[in-house]
C-alpha cells in the first residue's frame, strides 16, 4: 500500500486528507449551529418539545440506515462523486433550512441532511485506506476529526454571532453556501487523484461483516466514542447554562476550548501513534492502548464534571475530555481501518452504522426525557450510565482483536502442511474426477474464443461448489472465485481451454469425435487440473486467508484469449499473484519445472504479399515474377537475422507458408509468405519489426467475438 | 508485409519462481527442474504475467522411464498424456495459491 501510494501521485494526498477535514467540519458546523438556534427556531416555528425533538433527530434515524446504502455504494460507484453528491446534497439543503415553515420542512429537511452526511464516514474511511498506508492513518484520521472537533466550535461560535445579528434563517443559508463552496476545490483535486487501484475495488459482501463478532465490538467502540462526542455536543451546553448558570457567552466559551483542546490533542496524538508504529512498535496496540486509556479518563472526567461547580475546574475538566477526546477520535477510525486492511470494502459503513444507531438513540433518548428541548438531555438517567459504556468499549474492541488474530495464527497454522502432503492426498482422491472432465473434453475439442462445450463442462463438474462465476461479452472464458471478497491476500491460477485444428491420430477410445480437432496442446488436462484444484481448494476455503480466482480461458492458440478476459475486466480488481501449468509430453514423468525471468517469446505473424504482374512460364523476361522475389525475401530475412542481431539474443524468423501460382505454365500475379517472429525481450521485438520494415497493425477484434 | 501481433514474451517473476520451487519440492518425490534457457514457443498468459506477478511452470507428463525422444511432442497428432500425473498438478496450483494467500513471497 505505501509503494501503490508513493507510485500514484501520493503529491495530492495531502490534499485529500485537508478536503476530507473541511468536508467533516462544514458538516459537523451545523451542530453547533442547530444548537444555539434551536431555542429560537423551537418558539419561531410554534413547534412543541416533543416535535422539534422529533423533527430535528429525524437527522439520525436516517442516518443509520442510509448509511449501510450509501456505504456499500460508495465500493461499488465512484467514492469520490459519491462524495460530492452527498455534499451538494448538504449545502442544498442546509439553504433551505432557512426557509422551513414547520413540522413537516423541517422533519424532511433533516432527513435529506442526515442521507448527505451519510457518505462521509465511509466515504472517507474508504479513501483513506486506498490513499494513505496503515502507520500513516493516525496523523490522516486526525486531520478527517479534527473538521469534527472544530466544526462544532465554528458552528456555535460563528453561528452564534451570525444568528445574534441577522437571525437563524440568514445563518443556516450561509452555512449552506460556504458548504457549498468546498466543491470547487473537490472537483478539482479528484481529476488529479490516482484511478482507483485493483485491489481496493473487491466488494465486501454484507454478510461477512455481520459474521464477523470482533466488528460488531468495533461498532460498540464506534458507539461509545460518539457518545463521548455526543455528550459534549448535546447535554453539555445546556447543563453549563441550566445546571451551573453561565451564560450563553460562557458555555459558548467553554464549549469551544473543549473542542479546541479535542482537535489539538486529535492532531498531536494522531502524529505520535503514527511515529510510533513507524518506529517498529505494534500498531494494532498502539491504537488500541490509546482507545482504552482515552475512554476510561474520559467518562471518569464527565463523572467529575458532575461534582464540581467552579469555571476553573469545569475549564480543567473539558480540557481533559478534549484531550482525551482527541486519541478516541482518530483511533477509533485507524482501527477499524486496520481491519478493512489495503481495501476498506464497505465495511466501515458496518461500524458507522452502529455509531450512528447510537446516536439516533441519543437524539429521541434526549428529547423524550426533558421537556424543555430536544437538546436538554435528561441528566438523571444519563448519569450513572455515561461512563460505563465509555470504558467498556475499548477493552471490548481490544478483546475482541485479539481473538481474531489468535484464530488466524492457529489457522495460519493448520495451513502450513497443508502445502505437502495434504494437497497431493486430496488430489489423488479427486483422480478419478480429473481425468473423466479431462477425456470428456479431449473427446469435444472446440477452437478460439469459444468453446461454450468445454465451459459447461467444467461448470457442471464444479456445481456443487461454493464459487462465484465471472463471464465477459468477448468470449466463453470465466473466472470461478473462492472466497470472494476475502480479506487477504488473493491469487489466480490459470487453465486454457481451447483445442487445435488438427486431426488426431492417438487411437485413444476418448480421442476426438470432431474431425480435424484435436486437443493437441494438453488443454484439456489444464482445464481438468483447474478444475481439480478448485475442488481441492473450496474444500479449505474457510482455512484459506484470501480469494482464489480460477481462470478457464478460451482462445490461447493465437486468439488473445487472456487479453479478451483481462479486456473485459474478468481479473479486476487485478490480483497480488497468478500461477498456471503447461504439460510437456517429453518431459520427465511427474517433473516440475520453469526459470526466473523470460520463460516463453513473443510470437507474432508475419505476412508478405509480392506484386508483381504474371504472364507465360516461357517468357519470364516480359512478367515481373515474383516468386523469385518471395524466395529471396524468405533467405533475406534469414540474413537479416544472423547479420543484425547478436547471436546471443535469440531472435526467430521462420517463414512456414509460402503460396503462389495455379498451373505449371502460369507465372502468377502475386505471391505469398507467412511465417512467425519470436523474440524474447519487447526491445528485441520492436527491434525485428522496424528492421524488416514490418509496419504492425493492432489486431482487429476477431469476428468470432461475441457481443452481447 | 505486415505484422500481426501475437502474444508478447512470457515473463515469470523471480519470487513466484521460488514459491513455485518450495511448493513442487515439498511435494511426494517432488522435484524442480530450473530450466538453462528460455523455449521459443509462446503463450497468452503472458498477457497476465505483464500485469501480476507470477509465474508459468511446466509438468511433465511422459510415461514414468518413458524414452523422452520418443514421446511425441505437443502439437502432435500423436501426443499423449500420462494421466496418472494430472493429480499432481492439481495439488501444485493448489499448493502455489495455498502457500501464496498464506505467506505471500516469503
Amino acid at each position: 500500500m505505501a509503494t501503490l501510494a508513493q507510485r500514484r501521485g501520493l503529491q495530492t494526498v495531502p490534499a485529500l486528507i485537508l478536503l476530507l477535514g473541511a468536508s467533516l467540519l462544514l458538516n459537523y458546523v451545523d451542530r453547533g449551529a442547530i444548537g444555539v438556534a434551536a431555542p429560537l427556531m423551537k418558539s419561531d416555528l410554534g413547534l412543541s418539545a416533543t416535535a422539534f425533538g422529533i423533527a430535528v433527530s429525524a437527522f439520525f434515524w436516517i442516518y443509520a440506515p442510509v448509511q449501510l446504502v450509501l456505504g456499500s455504494l460508495c465500493d461499488r460507484w465512484s467514492v469520490y462523486r459519491m462524495l460530492a453528491l452527498g455534499t451538494a446534497l448538504w449545502s442544498a439543503s442546509t439553504i433551505l433550512m432557512g426557509f422551513v415553515g414547520g413540522f413537516l420542512s423541517l422533519f424532511l429537511l433533516r432527513m435529506v441532511l442526515g442521507v448527505g452526511e451519510s457518505i462521509i464516514f465511509p466515504g472517507s474511511s474508504k479513501m483513506i485506506c486506498r490513499h494513505v498506508p496503515p502507520e500513516r492513518r493516525g496523523l490522516a484520521n486526525a486531520v478527517v476529526m479534527t473538521g469534527v472537533a472544530l466544526g462544532p466550535a465554528v458552528g456555535t461560535l460563528l453561528g452564534g454571532s451570525i444568528l445574534a445579528t441577522f437571525g437563524w434563517r440568514a445563518m443556516f443559508v450561509v452555512f449552506g453556501m460556504a458548504s457549498a463552496l468546498w466543491l470547487i476545490p473537490w472537483s478539482g483535486l479528484v481529476r488529479t487523484l490516482p484511478v482507483p487501484t485493483g485491489a481496493d475495488r473487491a466488494s465486501f459482501p454484507l454478510k461477512k461483516v455481520i459474521g464477523r463478532w470482533s466488528l460488531w465490538a468495533m461498532g460498540v467502540g464506534h458507539a461509545t466514542s460518539n457518545y463521548g462526542l455526543y455528550f459534549m455536543l448535546a447535554f453539555l451546553p445546556l447543563f453549563l447554562v441550566q445546571q451551573r448558570g453561565f451564560t450563553i457567552l460562557q458555555m459558548t466559551m467553554l464549549a469551544t476550548l473543549g473542542y479546541a483542546v479535542q482537535a489539538i490533542s486529535a492532531l498531536a496524538f494522531g502524529a505520535v501513534s503514527d511515529r510510533w508504529a513507524r518506529a517498529g512498535g505494534s500498531e494494532p496496540r498502539i491504537r488500541r492502548s490509546m482507545l482504552v486509556v482515552g475512554h476510561l479518563i474520559y467518562g471518569v472526567a464527565i463523572l467529575a464534571l458532575f461534582a464540581v461547580h467552579s469555571m476553573p475546574m469545569i475549564a480543567l475538566l473539558l480540557c481533559i475530555l478534549g484531550a482525551c477526546g482527541g486519541p478516541i477520535s482518530v483511533n477509533i477510525y485507524a482501527v477499524a481501518q486496520m481491519f478493512a486492511g489495503n481495501a476498506h470494502r464497505g465495511r466501515g459503513s458496518a461500524f458507522k452504522t452502529r455509531s450512528a444507531t447510537s446516536r439516533a438513540f441519543s437524539g429521541p433518548r434526549c428529547q423524550a426525557s426533558s421537556s424543555t428541548a430536544w437538546a436538554t438531555a435528561a441528566p438523571s438517567p444519563w448519569r450513572p450510565r455515561s461512563p460505563l459504556p465509555a470504558v467498556c468499549g475499548g477493552p471490548s474492541c481490544s478483546r475482541a482483536s485479539r481473538k481474531s488474530r489468535s484464530i488466524e495464527r492457529r489457522r495460519a497454522a493448520i495451513a502450513a502442511p497443508m502445502l505437502t502432503e495434504d494437497l497431493l492426498q486430496d488430489a489423488h482422491g479427486i483422480a478419478g474426477r480429473i481425468t473423466a472432465l479431462r477425456r470428456a473434453i479431449h473427446a469435444e475439442p472446440e477452437l478460439g474464443l469459444e468453446t461454450p462445450k468445454t465451459l459447461a463442462k467444467v461448470k457442471a463438474e464444479l456445481a456443487d461448489l461454493p464459487l462465484e462465476w465471472r463471464e465477459g461479452p468477448s468470449c466463453t472464458g470465466a473466472v470461478a472465485v473462492l472466497n470472494a471478497g476475502k480479506q487477504g491476500r488473493s491469487v489466480l491460477l490459470r487453465g486454457d481451454m481451447d483445442a487445435l485444428p488438427m486431426p488426431e491420430e492417438t487411437g485413444l477410445e476418448f480421442a476426438s469425435t470432431v474431425p480435424g480437432r484435436m486437443h493437441a496442446c494438453g488443454h484439456d488436462t489444464h482445464t481438468a487440473m483447474l478444475a481439480g484444484a478448485a475442488r481441492v481448494l473450496a474444500g479449505r476455503a474457510d482455512a484459506l486467508p484470501g480469494e482464489v480466482r480460477f481462470m478457464f480461458q478460451p482462445g490461447e492458440e493465437g486468439y488473445h484469449g487472456a487479453r479478451f478476459m483481462l479486456d473485459d475486466g474478468l481479473l479486476d480488481p487485478l490480483l497480488d499473484a497468478a500461477f498456471a501449468l503447461h504439460i510437456m509430453p517429453n518431459a520427465p514423468h511427474g517433473a516440475i519445472g520453469s526459470r526466473s525471468g523470460t520463460l516463453l517469446a513473443s510470437a507474432d505473424t508475419l505476412e508478405i504479399a509480392v506484386v508483381g504482374r504474371g504472364g507465360h512460364a516461357s517468357m519470364p523476361h516480359q512478367t515481373r515474377d515474383p516468386v523469385p522475389v518471395a524466395c529471396e525475401i524468405v533467405m533475406a530475412l534469414q540474413t537479416m537475422v544472423t547479420r543484425r542481431f547478436e547471436a546471443t539474443e535469440a531472435v526467430v524468423v521462420t517463414v512456414t507458408q509460402l503460396d503462389a501460382g495455379t498451373a505449371f505454365n502460369v507465372i502468377p500475379d502475386r505471391a505469398f509468405l507467412k511465417g512467425t517472429i519470436r523474440t524474447l525481450s519487447p526491445e528485441k521485438r520492436h527491434a525485428v519489426w522496424k528492421t524488416s520494415g514490418a509496419l504492425p497493425r493492432t489486431l482487429p477484434r476477431p469476428t468470432t467475438a461475441r457481443q452481447k | 508485409m505486415t505484422v500481426t501481433e501475437g502474444f508478447p514474451p512470457t515473463v515469470n517473476d523471480e519470487r513466484a519462481v521460488a514459491l513455485a520451487e518450495a511448493v513442487a519440492t515439498s511435494l511426494a518425490d517432488g522435484q524442480f527442474l530450473r530450466l538453462p534457457t528460455p523455449i521459443m514457443g509462446a503463450e497468452d498468459f503472458s498477457y497476465v504475467l505483464e500485469k501480476v506477478p507470477g509465474m508459468m511452470a511446466f509438468l511433465g507428463v511422459a510415461g514414468e522411464g518413458a524414452d523422452l525422444a520418443q514421446c511425441c511432442a505437443i502439437h502432435s497428432t500423436r501426443m499423449m498424456v500420462d494421466e496418472s500425473v494430472l493429480p499432481r498438478g492439481t495439488a501444485f496450483l493448489a499448493g502455489c495459491a495455498t502457500r501464496f494467500l498464506d505467506r505471500g513471497w516469503d
